[in-house]
């Protein structure tokens, strides 16, 4: 396998400048990403339960590709600092800068 | 001989399986599954968790009734646990309560051997696979090789024409699951086994390459066949050898492109909700692109490589693979 031009940027990149790309790519190409953070924006508080992204994804997906993708989905947009997520009250919500 | 008339061991024929489910839709776990077991090979079946591997496996062994499709074993119809088929488990399935010699009695006792013979029998498998002066030992007091071990001895010593293995050395730390299937290679190829053939499950590509002659890759959901692999180079195996490391790549690239065609379809679907995401934290997506950037590979390398750069398997590259072919940072070429 090999990098994109955008992939050996990101290797080289250190800190915010790689987040960032990250969250670029992360939108343009993720198409799920793009999807919760339109919910989230249309929401009152920019917030909604996890369970609500994971039943609708469970109308395509089995259950265990749906945790995982979800999983993997909140781990991606925490670190892209698109969303974050509460693992207590299992709520995702748009990301606010403090 | 003429290898032509001699039927298979075991065949399995448009197998499907079905399990019903909470919800509505029943749960799909094997498709049309063709399976031929031959006469002194060592099969593998690859695949993912969630594959349906081991229900493959239990099917194969007359403990599960598939919902369709025939299984027939030496000629016949297939119809219940068979005298002639033995399975080692991959958490090794002791009874904590019998010693060593107790718990390879056992499976003769069950078939109704006398005791006598049983005890003779038993001893001759317990020396044949390395486990003389543990007799009397209980399996608490040994450890997880020794009673894997204990596994392969219960399993043999009913001189089973098929032996079946779940995963037989992935409970096992590196080195002992080393040494375990280098023995069994050794026994297997000097013939001091009683079996004809071996099916084995795995989801380790390396390990079905260092023993295997033939490779069926299982895709999921459902379970289906999606590619046979022959390995024709002889025993003993040499994971550093470089046409070693070619199966293993050959083998991976496929499976990476594979998944990462069905991922590039299933982008678009449904407004990007039937898009599956691997299991790849931030952490190995970073030492991934990093690894690559490497001056040494400068952007370009084979999993292999990688794999063995990073100190992981290689099919630990593979979800991190798919994120990075995702995300658009990495670049895999197409299946052939």
């Amino acid at each position: 396998m090999s990098l994109t031009a955008a992939g050996r940027v990101f290797a080289h990149a250190a800190g915010e400048v790689r987040r960032q790309l990250f969250a670029e790519h992360l939108m343009r190409f993720v198409p799920l990403a793009a999807h919760v953070q339109r919910v989230l924006e249309e929401r009152p508080g920019h917030r909604a339960p996890r369970e609500r992204f994971k039943t609708e994804l469970e109308d395509h997906l089995d259950t265990r590709d749906a945790e995982r993708t979800l999983h993997t989905l909140i781990a991606w947009g925490r670190y892209g600092g698109v969303l974050a997520y509460d693992d207590r009250s299992r709520t995702v919500s748009r990301f606010t800068a403090l | 001989m003429d290898k032509q008339i001699i039927p298979p061991v075991l065949q399995l024929e448009k197998v499907c399986m079905t399990f019903a489910t909470e919800s509505e839709q029943p749960l799909k776990v094997l498709e049309d599954i063709d399976v031929t077991l031959k006469d002194g090979e060592i099969l593998g079946l690859l695949g993912r968790s969630g594959s349906g591997k081991s229900t493959l496996l239990r099917i194969a062994d007359g403990l599960l009734k598939p919902t369709s499709g025939r299984v027939t074993y030496l000629g016949h119809p297939l119809s219940g646990p068979g005298e002639g088929i033995a399975m080692v488990f991959q958490t090794f399935a002791l009874f904590p309560w019998l010693t060593v010699q107790q718990n390879v009695e056992a499976s003769l006792d069950a078939l109704g051997v006398k005791p006598d013979e049983a005890g003779r029998r038993a001893a001759v498998a317990i020396d044949t696979i390395g486990l003389k002066g543990f007799e009397h030992a209980y399996p608490r007091e040994l450890s997880g090789g020794m009673r894997q071990r204990v596994g392969f001895a219960r399993a043999t010593v009913i001189n089973p024409t098929i032996l079946l293995m779940d995963e037989p050395f992935s409970a096992l730390d590196v080195l002992t699951a080393e040494t375990l299937r280098t023995d069994f290679i050794d026994l297997w190829t000097s013939h001091q086994l009683p079996t004809r053939s071996v099916l084995m499950v795995t989801h380790n590509i390396e390990e079905a390459v260092l023993m295997c002659d033939r490779i069926l890759v299982l895709s999921s959901n459902p379970g289906r066949i999606s590619l046979e692999l022959p390995v024709t180079r002889p025993q003993p195996r040499n994971r550093l050898d470089e046409s070693f490391r070619a199966v293993v790549d050959q083998i991976y690239s496929t499976l990476t492109a594979r998944a990462v065609e069905s991922l590039r379809s299933r982008k678009d679907a449904h407004g990007g909700l039937a898009q599956r995401l691997p299991a790849a934290s931030i952490h190995q997506i970073e030492a991934l692109t990093e690894a690559l950037a490497a001056p040494t590979f400068d952007g370009h390398a084979s999993v292999t490589a990688l794999a063995s750069a990073l100190g992981v398997r290689v099919d630990e590259i593979t979800p991190v693979a798919e994120a990075l072919h995702i995300l658009e940072f990495g670049e895999i070429p197409k299946a052939p």
